[in-house]
């Protein structure tokens, strides 16, 4: 018998289109489809016979959000594929790319996306009357990150001078400099993100799933490194395949993702639980600040998440620019040519691990390609948790409970757009 | 400031894409706030959760029509507004969504999907113009945050949005950029229509044509210069399908002018 049923289309405040069905049973599990309506799009069907060259601007396209995590994993999965070796000035400089993205993106996700759901409005104009230095501070945050990525990919969404083997343009010394200041400056404002959302302790939802993050033995989760679980599982990257199985449902235009049969999530509270010794000393101290307790299993959690990352990612950019300003920094491009290959990159994009695989034939064109989105990986988890959540909202007015549903949805920042598309293995 | 009866009820719709241009209208933390002080923004699902059944003043939509349910509700979105803006290369060229063009869906779907019975898709992807009237385009990938609030003031003002019939040559000569096309790059900025500010090539990277062909573009001569610098029959169809592959002349144009070339 059914006791509840909810029926939420086009979920808001998450990028692309999705829409969630549920049915509470009196003596049954809750049947739960999180339906991925977003149209198909076909990448890496229509990515074949393009050059090397071309894969990542083709694919930065997949997302506008997380463009530079989709550029980067490309790049670095063609070269692996090629054998061509970027030099160190090409993978710091695409490090801080991607915490650019990370910048942007959280401090988009946690004001704009969910924080109006913790303080009763439907957008941020709405919290405008009451939270208008909040607005205006995230705004900034928000920015910080865009001027990253354009200074050093050459514009925010589509980054364009990330080229196979390095970069044709690069930052200037003084420019560098000037992005350093304004990184610092945002430490206290990245601090106050944190303590703003140490405030929310509600509503939370703790449940035990496994957490999968690219683990580096140097650095805390972005660039490079091996698929770990905190279940100790650890995979290299090429060999993804035998780690995460995927499966086609019938109501999404996306795969479901599992590793040893069990649903798993990524993402800021995955990264936190699997690496958190090694974050930067500020953000060891803001955790212990607003008492947030590692390893987490409350999802809603992944909010906070992101706000001690976002703490975290602006010191390792520092870090970052401090090492660069001390070398001569040079447009500079490896040397490379077409050959047959193939081989996969990892890199941790906002939302979690961001897989990219290609095959070339011996002219450099793509013969086969294969993305796992994060959003693709945390599906199978999402229904998990809703399952769990679902027959603890009889109690509450239809209004009440399908905002908290769409909370958890939002608290997994999906990116819905990203994850329809799938390579079946070939 | 105007009052809120006499601010235009905007909103915006995203058929499919990368979300890449409603993203850069809230890139506009400066301005973002001005903006939303002058227009009626009820409906942007990205950014809010409030729903608005229209009639809309000013409705923007972003992204391609890739399955009939978008069809139909693009037609919706029609009907319900004053004004309808095509917003950024999915919308107004296929973008990159129209590489499935001149391919076999079943194939593609397959190859994505393996058991594809369940995906429903169209085999051709279309500019939106060419199912419904479309008012403006906003062209790029993704749009350009200075054209957007440039279209916005025009519109909010009762003028009339300027269109840049020129190509991106002379946004990149205006910039004082080396001619990558000298430098032996192959760059599609003498066909393409300006409004970049020559984004990609003032980080060294030649143009990829996402604004779409300028009016009465020298098709044919592009190609020339193409193969003088060696390029294949390949090539220069790759270069020219990335973000125009649904640009009818545009292609037509180029198939005229490889059949005598190379075929």
């Amino acid at each position: 018998m059914v006791v509840a049923k909810f029926d939420i289309k086009h979920i808001a405040r998450v990028e692309g289109h999705g829409d969630l069905f549920v049915e509470v049973q009196k003596s049954k599990e809750p049947h739960v489809e999180m339906r991925v309506t977003e149209g198909t799009r076909l990448f890496e069907a229509f990515l074949r016979n393009q050059c090397f060259a071309e894969v990542s601007h083709v694919m930065s396209r997949i997302c506008g959000i997380c463009s530079h995590s989709h550029a980067v994993a490309a790049l670095r999965a063609v070269e692996a594929a090629l054998r061509i070796e970027p030099s160190h000035q090409t993978i710091q400089l695409r490090k801080l790319m991607l915490l650019g993205d990370m910048l942007e993106s959280h401090a988009l996700h946690i004001n704009f996306l969910a924080l109006p759901d913790y303080v009763g409005a439907r957008n941020v104009v709405e919290m405008l009357p009451k939270y208008q230095k909040e607005v205006h501070r995230a705004l900034q945050l928000k920015k910080l990150g865009n001027e990253l990525m354009e200074l050093v990919g050459g514009r925010h969404t589509h980054p364009l001078c990330a080229v196979v083997g390095g970069f044709t343009h690069v930052p200037s010394l003084t420019q560098l400099e000037s992005m350093k200041k304004r990184l610092r400056a945002a430490i206290a404002d990245a601090k106050a993100q944190i303590e703003l959302m140490g405030n929310f302790t509600d509503p939370q939802l703790v449940r035990r799933s496994q957490y999968l993050a690219v683990k580096h033995p140097k650095e805390y989760p972005i660039h490079d490194g091996q698929l770990v679980t905190d279940t100790d599982l650890q995979t290299s990257v090429p060999e993804y395949q035998t780690m995460i199985k995927e499966r086609n449902v019938s109501y999404a235009h996306a795969k479901f993702s599992e590793i040893k049969g069990k649903p798993f999530v990524v993402g800021s509270l995955a990264r936190l639980n699997i690496a958190y010794g090694q974050l930067s000393d500020t953000a060891k101290q803001m955790i212990q600040q607003v008492g947030l307790k590692l390893p987490s299993y409350d999802i809603f959690q992944m909010n906070i998440g992101q706000a001690i990352e976002y703490l975290h990612y602006l010191d390792h950019a520092i870090e970052i620019i401090d090492e660069l300003r001390r070398t001569k920094l040079e447009p500079h491009v490896a040397k490379h040519e077409a050959r047959a290959g193939m081989s996969a990159a990892a890199v941790e994009a906002p939302r979690g691990v961001l897989i990219h695989r290609y095959t070339f034939d011996a002219r450099g064109k793509v013969t086969s390609a294969d993305v796992i989105t994060p959003t693709a990986m945390n599906y199978a988890n999402i229904e998990a948790d809703i399952r769990a959540l679902a027959p603890t909202l009889q109690d509450l007015s239809k209004e009440e409970a399908e905002l908290k549903l769409n909370m958890l949805i939002r608290a997994y920042d999906p990116c819905i757009s990203c994850s329809v598309h799938y390579l079946h293995t070939c | 400031m105007p009052t809120e009866k006499s601010k235009p009820v905007v909103a915006f719709y995203g058929l499919t894409c990368c979300a890449g241009c409603q993203l850069e209208v809230l890139n506009l933390e400066e301005e973002l706030l001005d903006i939303l002080g002058h227009i009626n923004l009820v409906q942007f699902r990205m950014g809010s959760s409030a729903k608005h059944p229209g009639p809309y003043d000013v409705c923007f939509v972003e992204g391609s029509v890739t399955n009939e349910a978008e069809l139909a509700h693009l037609k919706e979105l029609r009907e319900k507004s004053k004004v309808l803006v095509a917003l950024g290369a999915c919308a107004t060229t296929g973008g990159v969504n129209a590489l499935r063009n001149g391919r076999n869906i079943e194939e593609l779907k397959q190859s994505v999907y393996g058991d594809a019975s369940h995906v429903r898709t169209l085999p051709q992807i279309q500019p939106l113009k060419e199912y419904v009237k479309v008012d403006y385009e906003l062209q790029g990938c993704p749009i350009a945050g200075d054209e957007f609030i440039e279209f916005l003031t025009a519109l909010l003002t009762g003028g009339e949005p300027s269109e840049k019939n020129y190509a991106v040559c002379v946004e990149c000569r205006l910039k004082e950029n080396i001619c990558l096309m000298k430098e032996g790059e192959l760059c599609l900025g003498p066909i393409t229509r300006a409004g970049c500010g020559a984004r990609c090539l003032s980080v060294g990277f030649p143009c990829e044509g996402c604004w779409g062909p300028v009016p009465q573009a020298n098709v044919e001569s592009e190609i020339n210069m193409f193969s003088q610098k060696g390029a294949s029959f390949d090539v220069v169809v790759r270069k020219f399908r990335m973000f125009n592959a649904s640009m009818e002349d545009f292609m037509k144009q180029l198939k005229k002018r490889l059949d005598i070339e190379w075929l």
